[in-house]
């Protein structure tokens, strides 16, 4: 099989790589010195964004009961946010399960795309619920706040409007993205472990 | 500093050129080069406690390097101190830069997996090591990497 390949341009190609990597060892980390500081730095930042997401996702729905509440809508309105909350708390960790730090940092290539890709996907197939639920959720949102007539509630549904759509674009674009990533790596693990 | 603290900086300064060819590899420009290799830094950093000499060095290194490359969500950047190197291989324009920039711009040509494959076939890794990493059979490393070759021929024919 071999044969039939240019062996030099290979060789080539080797020979380059020796050169980006002679090239490199001749360099030096910048703040070289600051390597410990900034790892320990940055892996206590990912603890605190992770206690972050689990402050929101345990006072998320009595802040929202409150503040609905607060604002005067109406009993069924707050109900039905509140478990969308809860259900989107559930997905996530259901999504997220299974992905522990360990087995990313020392699974094989295919192990590890493959849990990252099916986060991913499940990631998308919620947006796929999640968005049209949005849209209709932020329609009675709106009603709900014009119910209460006054200069105060339009301009809070003028806000929301422009907040719902910006997110609503926002939203779209990052389900279509997901999508493409993982279809294109669910593919190649397809093509790669079929043989 | 502790000696587990001794030991990542060791490795790290060891690997150094290792762990920057991949990042440079999977990457558009010196930003994002610079973006994976800090990525690359921390999970190697997360990993140190728990790698206790199970595997050879260089196979955990390739590893955690080229699962971080592959699936790094690449927005979700959380940037602390600057760690990156001198060298601005996307720029400078010696004669050593523009034969790294051919061979840039053939891998990157080539999708994740193919282009991990090649990198460590580059790197004279046996095919048996090559399959542990990406977890494949070693005759499917083979397969691939003749399939590889020919894409890479034939982008140089075109």
């Amino acid at each position: 099989m071999e044969k039939d390949i240019n062996i030099e341009e290979f060789e080539t190609m080797k020979k380059q790589l020796e050169v980006l990597k002679d090239k490199l060892d001749k360099e030096t980390i910048i703040n070289e010195q600051l390597m410990r500081k900034a790892m320990k730095e940055k892996v206590s930042k990912l603890h605190k964004e992770a206690i972050i997401i689990a402050c929101v996702a345990l006072f998320g729905i009595p802040y929202c009961t409150w503040v609905f509440s607060f604002m005067h809508m109406s009993e069924l309105f707050i109900i039905v946010t509140d478990v969308f909350f809860a259900i989107a708390i559930v997905y996530t960790y259901i999504t997220h399960k299974g992905l522990k730090a360990n087995d990313l940092l020392n699974g094989n290539l295919i192990e590890v795309s493959y849990k990252i890709t099916r986060m991913r996907y499940l990631e998308s197939r919620w947006l796929r619920f999640s968005i049209p639920f949005i849209i209709c959720w932020f329609g009675w949102f709106i009603f709900e706040i014009m119910k209460q007539n006054g200069d105060e509630a339009k301009g809070m549904a003028i806000g929301g409007v422009v907040g719902g759509i910006i997110g609503g674009a926002i939203g779209v674009s990052k389900y279509r993205k997901s999508r493409k990533k993982s279809q294109e790596i669910l593919l190649q693990i397809k093509e790669l472990t079929s043989k | 500093m502790n000696t587990l603290e001794t030991e990542f900086a060791q490795i790290v300064k060891e690997n150094k050129s290792t762990i920057y060819t991949v990042c440079y590899m999977f990457s558009k420009d010196t930003d994002e080069v610079n973006d994976l290799f800090q990525e690359v830094l921390v999970n190697l950093w997360k990993g140190m406690s728990s790698f206790k000499g199970r595997s050879d060095i260089r196979t955990w290194i390739y590893r955690i390097a080229l699962n971080t490359c592959i699936s790094m969500d690449r927005k979700k950047k959380i940037k602390t101190i600057p760690l990156s190197m001198d060298a601005n291989l996307f720029q400078d324009q010696d004669e050593d830069t523009k034969q790294v920039k051919l061979l840039h711009n053939r891998i990157n040509k080539l999708q994740p997996f193919d282009k991990a494959i090649v990198l460590l076939w580059l790197e004279n890794i046996s095919y048996d090591e090559i399959g542990e990493i990406v977890g494949v059979s070693t005759k499917n490393v083979a397969s691939r990497l003749f399939r590889i070759k020919e894409k890479l021929r034939s982008m140089s024919n075109d």
